[in-house]
């Protein structure tokens, strides 16, 4: 009897799966189809943009809203570390769009259209990035992504948007690779390689302090960004500076050892690549165990809450940012920082993290307005290129976009705590 | 109706024992399991990724299944293995430029070679220091991949090439959750084998007694190796899926946490079934999926549901709905019951005629020769310089009083007692020094005095266990279940029913042994131990809490087995009768040294021995 | 000298942490055998509940850490109560291991949705935490004396609980005996929440005194957890001395290893040798081996 119950289950199962299979033929042909369609559409990308506004007169007439867009909403999706040790950036990050969405939407939209997104955690792991990036395409039907923290999560995720065809906006990610347009037509950003960061500390080093009796520690995380980081400081320096090289785990608890091997190296200068929460620690501890030397911190560090944790100890510290100080004087940060604490924001979040977002906001702002009516990929992407001289209120030099360049902004800003705050000292640019 | 020869049924039938199969009841719910997914796929093809990451936790799980689930082996190294997959997928796929064909293969073998080496550290260690032994190595194993930055890329990572098989290259997406349903199957198959084989019957047993395990014979450190080999590679394959759904191998996504997760996912799904991997995979992968409308509580349901969901059904999904089935065919087989008459069995048939024939020999076996057999605990002497033999085929008794150093003296033989001096010969074989699996395997069999049976196990696979040594297939065989491998287990089903049925078991033969009376495990003991084809059996206690007429029957049976296979019996029993009675000679111990040695009748009267032992 | 001096401070500073998680855990397992997993979680809550008391609700600051220790013993009792009294019956080790990883996962996302994830500085009086003496060439931080002097406090009352009072000697029995313990008309539930309540104490000011080091941030106590769990399986994970020792022992291991060894080797390093250790001696530093089998 029981016997004859599996046989009959058995017999289901091979025809559902033969069913399904049938089914499912027709699924991967159509899949295979639109990729392809998609890949054409993305190369001819390229070529269009010069001509973008003559296309987009020709398209007036009958025109095909990109995916995400409706005549009064465009959709956003953002895949943040919303938990786990890097939460804090994530809700920084998603604290600045909430500004960006309601500045946007209480002046009435862009063309129209109200701005909305969707967050999703992914923990720092890229496989929930990759789902995220799924179910934002596929199931919410996004228009781009958005502001997304992690340059080892965007590794993973970004073949997914390439593929379908999503622009990739303005994410806190500093790998080299992704800023080359013929791989990635779709990626902008504001926010230059970790690479180039280094390099401009490099330079910056030699230029104020000369080469002579100067030995330098750098302090990367062991992981995507870290070793470009090394790879800057050398092409800037000739790598004859570098004195120690230490590395540092996401879950670290004590920096104790790196500088004890620094106070043995005779460091005169220290380069962390950190977050803010680890850059006062590190300076805690330095103190602790009687690092004399000048510290600078690379663009997680800068933020009202380094000060904070560390206090008296963060005064003198150097920051090398690729954007002014979250807490400086300058009209664009004024509205930053009134909009942040309008929207609930605390002294802490003041932050690089947010002020990135926030930054990247307005540039979308531009872009989604000067795409005009008729949105798709193609003349959101024209738009963006043919940015030019856009000016942020002081928050980075005007940005510069074009057909072989999507990093607006390739400034390298020296900054040093002063009197409890962060001070600018030098604007260069790589 | 058995009693007449000419009519009669094999015990097998009579009892409705069911043959192996080449599919069985795990298959079906596996089957089941990837149909499931294999309609979510079809439909909702939006959650490709989820359903991708779904199946590639299913094939941990399997894998993990091996390792935890049937040998025991509570490790926290596995993600060692699914990165292996990963990075080989990603080396293989950019460097080689070659496809699934290579990879996987590849993934495998290293991942099964690394296994032989990951197992070892489990022969030292158990429970908690296997889990942080294996700990320390998926520790290390992140570490070595941020440094090999040829083979991993570092901190960096290394991209993962198209996906290709024989140079075919596929689009991802649907075409992936199809070739993974491929590979699920196949590795739900082999999984699915073993549990049905002798290699699995063998995880079970050392997972729930390694001591009885050995003393039957199974090499026990093989074993455990291998179940790391063995998960090690099939937890390969999923890594070489995951490399491709991800696109993009990092060395810091492959820590302790993913261990942790999978392990945790292969319990709460139920950790002895195909189903349970199925079910866990889907439960930690899809609960976020579904709690993605309230995000920002997302952890928060996690959490409480895995806390409901551990209070509800603390063995796992599968187990609660096993649980559930349980109490519903309980039910009706209640009702049967109650008309439903037992066939007793008439004790009167010739061994011979009970199909048992394979194992019976002529020749006398268990000539054992102790000379001076000696063991120590600190500073106490145990054993004391115990020399005697024990003639081919005979039953010999052992007794003294508590503490003469009896069960020491066994374990010594068995070797289940370390640093014992003598020397012991059995049938011309000297087996002193020799671990106790093989010693076991020269003929030595045993009983426990304490009951060392298997738990979770039934009665027919101990006496399958006993069998092991005579089922003639090999592990690669019985990973595809080859037509040979379904002809030996059939066999072994026939001795196992036929030896249950001497000893008056065959119909309690799909009770787990921790549900019977003591007396019913006490025979499952000796059954263990005779389906071995001992030359010797060693009983120590066999008829201890049982009342004399029990114990007699027992001994009878337990007599014309031994006879039937020409084995002889050595038997610790405080029950001098019984001795006297079953016995052809009788050694007596004191203070661990032999103070008699005899006929019953000389022993029983002997002053010095009514002095030690029987006077009191 | 002074250098190996400092080196052997830090690391006893760090082991203080492990050996205070380590007795934590050791405690749990040895009376009642389960192995809290979320032993971390709950100490990192006990550190932002002191804070919270302090900084946002006014409290003194040895006010608001006792109010917190009353949180925390009190929230301890109810999750005892409420989630692993009704699997013990059960007899089965990793149902429970599986229910404290889901306490842990809800703690830690309760603890997420209450104070957010930026970091926090946890004031303590005359920020003595920023201040260093120099004797010769050796730095002393002075927050650092005060762990060292709440972990031997600590250790000590610990020591009294298990040897002077009844809960100890209930502790002890158990820990040699459950059946025999039972037999004596020790009630294990009793012996067994008390417990719990110690070692979420331990655990909580483990938490609040690494928090001025750590900074208050999600998750700034799961690697002091699972160095914890090293430290205990080192000294045994049935001994509590030897949980102490091991803790200091891995602090102590981690400083130097880190210090000589080669860059590539060094965050592996500490975890390796426990490794060999345990191959060597399997039962752990601190406890003797069980002489033969048992049949």
């Amino acid at each position: 009897m029981k016997s004859k119950l599996w046989k009959l289950l058995a017999i289901f199962a091979v025809l559902g799966l033969v069913a399904v299979g049938c089914g499912d033929d027709d699924d991967s042909s159509s899949g295979s189809a639109s990729e392809s369609s998609s890949s054409e559409s993305s190369s001819s990308e390229s070529s269009s943009s010069e001509s973008a506004s003559s296309e987009a007169a020709a398209e007036e007439e009958e025109c095909e809203l990109a995916r995400g867009v409706t005549d009064d909403k465009i959709l956003f999706g953002s895949s943040q570390p919303m938990t786990g040790n890097l939460a804090a950036l994530g809700e920084q990050a998603v604290l600045a769009m909430e500004v960006t969405r309601d500045r946007i939407n209480d002046g009435g939209g862009v063309n129209g259209r109200m701005i909305e997104f969707i967050v999703q955690d992914d923990a720092y792991n890229p496989e929930k990035t990759v789902s995220n990036a799924q179910y934002f395409i596929e199931q919410e039907n996004v228009f781009a992504i958005w502001a997304s923290i992690g340059s080892a999560t965007l590794k993973a995720a970004l073949p997914l948007h390439d593929e379908s065809n999503t622009p990739s906006l303005f994410p806190w990610a500093q790998d080299l690779s992704f800023y080359d347009v013929n791989n990635h037509p779709l990626f902008f950003s504001v926010n230059p390689p970790a690479y180039a960061q280094t390099k401009g500390f490099g330079n910056y080093l030699v230029d104020n302090f000369g080469t002579d009796g100067i030995k330098v520690g750098l302090m990367t995380i062991n992981s995507v960004d870290g070793e470009q980081t090394v790879q800057g400081f050398k092409d800037s320096t000739g790598g004859d500076l570098l004195t120690d090289e230490q590395t540092w785990e996401r879950d670290s608890t004590t920096y104790g050892p790196q500088i004890l091997s620094f106070i043995d190296s005779g460091i005169t200068d220290v380069y962390v690549g950190t977050g803010d929460t680890q850059f006062a620690q590190f300076l805690l501890e330095a103190d602790q165990l009687g690092l004399d030397a000048r510290f600078w911190g690379s663009t997680g560090t800068i933020s009202a809450n380094t000060i904070e944790l560390a206090g008296e100890l963060s005064e003198g510290a150097y920051g090398v940012n690729v954007i002014s100080s979250a807490t400086g004087d300058k009209p664009g940060l004024n509205e930053y920082r009134e909009a942040m604490f309008a929207a609930g924001a605390e002294e802490a979040q003041i932050s690089t993290a947010s002020l990135l977002a926030y930054t990247g906001g307005l540039v979308l702002e531009e872009m989604l307005t000067l795409a005009g009516e008729c949105l798709t990929v193609e003349s959101f992407v024209a738009a963006g290129e043919s940015i030019k001289n856009f000016e942020t209120g002081g928050i980075m030099r005007p940005l510069n976009f074009s057909a072989d360049n999507h990093l607006g902004n390739n400034d390298v800003i020296i900054l040093q705590v002063q009197d409890g705050a962060w001070e600018e000292l030098v604007v260069g640019q790589e | 109706m058995s009693d007449n020869p000419e009519i009669q049924e094999n015990a097998l039938q009579r009892a409705g024992i069911p043959l192996p199969k080449f599919l069985k009841k795990n298959h079906y719910f596996g089957f089941l399991g990837i149909l499931l997914i294999y309609l979510l796929a079809g439909t909702y093809s939006q959650y490709s990724q989820t359903i991708m990451n779904t199946i590639i936790f299913a094939i941990i799980g399997a894998s993990l299944i091996v390792v935890f689930g049937m040998a025991g082996q509570l490790t926290l190294g596995h993600t060692i293995f699914v990165a292996a997959g990963v990075f080989l997928s990603a080396n293989i796929t950019t460097v080689w430029s070659r496809g699934l064909e290579t990879e996987i293969p590849i993934a495998f073998g290293v991942a099964f070679l690394l296994g032989l080496l990951i197992g070892f550290p489990s022969l030292r260690v158990n429970e908690l220091y296997l889990a942080l032994a294996t700990f320390a190595v998926a520790f290390v194993g992140v570490q070595v991949l941020f440094e090999w930055k040829q083979f991993s890329g570092g901190g960096s990572g290394k991209p993962v090439g198209k996906l290709e098989l024989f140079g075919y290259e596929f689009s991802r997406g649907p075409t992936l959750v199809r070739i993974a349903l491929i590979l699920m199957l196949i590795t739900f198959w082999i999984v699915g084998n073993y549990q049905d084989g002798r290699t699995g019957r063998a995880w079970n047993a050392l997972r729930t007694s390694e001591t009885a395990a050995r003393a039957v014979g199974l090499p026990v450190a093989w074993l455990k190796i291998l179940c790391f080999a063995i998960g090690g590679g099939l937890a390969a394959i999923g890594g070489v899926l995951y490399a491709h759904t991800l696109r993009f191998a990092i060395p810091e996504n492959y820590g302790v946490s993913l261990s942790i997760i999978v392990v945790l996912a292969l319990i709460i799904g139920g950790k002895h079934r195909l189903m349970g991997a199925v079910l866990g995979a889907a439960f930690v992968k899809w609960l976020p999926e579904l709690s993605r409308d309230v995000q920002e509580y997302e952890g928060l349901i996690y959490g409480g549901t895995l806390i409901i969901l551990t209070l509800i059904a603390p063995d796992g999904l599968v187990g609660m709905f096993e649980w559930v089935a349980d109490r519903i065919t309980n039910a009706r087989r209640s009702e049967k019951d109650g008309k439903g008459d037992q066939t007793s069995k008439a004790s009167s048939v010739p061994l011979e005629s009970l199909f048992l024939a394979p194992l019976s020999s002529s020749e006398p076996k268990g000539n054992l020769i102790v000379s001076n057999a000696a063991v120590s605990f600190g500073g106490v002497r145990a054993v004391n310089g115990v020399s005697f033999e024990i003639p081919a085929g005979g039953v010999t008794g052992l007794i003294g009083s508590n503490g003469a150093g009896k069960t020491t003296l066994f374990n010594a033989i068995t070797g289940h007692v370390k640093g014992a001096e003598g020397k012991f010969v059995l049938d011309g074989i000297e087996i002193s020094q020799k671990p106790i699996h093989t010693r076991a395997l020269a003929g030595v069999g045993r009983t426990f005095q304490n009951l060392n049976l298997h738990d979770d196990l039934n009665v027919l696979e101990h006496a399958l266990l006993g069998l092991d040594r005579n089922i003639g297939y090999g592990r690669i065989a019985e990973s595809f279940r080859l037509p040979w491998v379904l002809r030996e287990e059939r066999n072994a089903h026939y001795l196992a029913a036929e030896l249950l049925d001497h000893m008056d078991l065959l119909e309690y033969w799909d009770e787990k042994v921790e549900d019977l009376p003591y007396g019913l495990q006490k025979r499952v003991d000796v059954v263990r131990a005779l389906a071995a084809n001992p030359s010797i059996l060693l009983l120590d206690e066999p008829a201890a809490g049982l009342p004399t007429a029990e114990a007699l029957e027992m001994m009878k049976k337990v007599q014309e087995y031994a006879n039937h296979i020409s084995a002889g019996v050595l038997i610790i029993e405080h029950n001098v009768e019984l001795v006297a009675d079953v016995s052809d000679r009788i050694l007596v111990l004191d203070a661990g040294q032999t103070i008699a040695d005899g006929t019953p009748e000389e022993v029983t009267r002997n002053e010095q021995v009514i002095a030690a032992y029987l006077g009191t | 000298m002074v250098d190996y001096i400092q080196i052997a401070w830090q690391g006893l500073v760090s082991g203080f942490a492990y050996a205070l998680i380590g007795l934590a855990l050791v405690m749990v397992y040895k009376t009642a055998r389960i192995l809290n997993f979320a032993a971390g979680t709950m100490a990192g809550i006990s550190g932002f509940l002191a804070h919270w008391w302090a900084a946002e609700q006014d409290m003194p600051f040895g006010v608001a850490i006792l109010f917190a220790m009353i949180m925390t013993g009190a929230g301890t009792y109810v999750i005892e109560r409420l989630t692993v009294r009704p699997l013990v019956k059960l007899g089965d080790f990793l149902p429970i291991v599986i229910m404290t990883l889901g306490v842990e996962e809800f703690l830690a996302n309760v603890s997420l949705l209450w104070w957010g994830g930026t970091a926090r500085r946890y004031r303590v009086p005359g920020d003595i935490d920023r201040i260093n003496y120099l004797i010769g060439d050796f730095r002393l931080n002075a927050w650092h004396l005060v762990v060292a002097i709440t972990t031997f406090l600590t250790l000590s009352i610990v020591g009294y609980i298990i040897n002077q009072t009844e809960l100890g000697l209930g502790m002890k029995a158990f820990a040699e005996d459950q059946d025999a313990a039972k037999l004596m008309g020790i009630k294990e539930s009793t012996v067994s929440i008390w417990t719990w309540v110690l070692s979420a104490l331990v655990g909580g000011v483990t938490g609040i005194v690494f928090a001025p080091v750590l900074f208050l941030q999600q998750d700034y106590m799961n690697i002091i957890f699972i160095k914890g769990f090293v430290a205990a399986i080192l000294g045994g994970f049935l001994s509590l001395s030897g949980g102490v020792a091991g803790g200091l022992l891995l602090g102590e291991l981690e400083a130097f290893t880190i210090k000589w060894a080669p860059r590539e080797f060094a965050a592996a390093l500490p975890v390796v040798i426990v490794f060999i250790v345990l191959l060597i001696r399997p039962h752990g530093l601190f406890t003797r081996e069980k002489g033969h089998e048992r049949v």
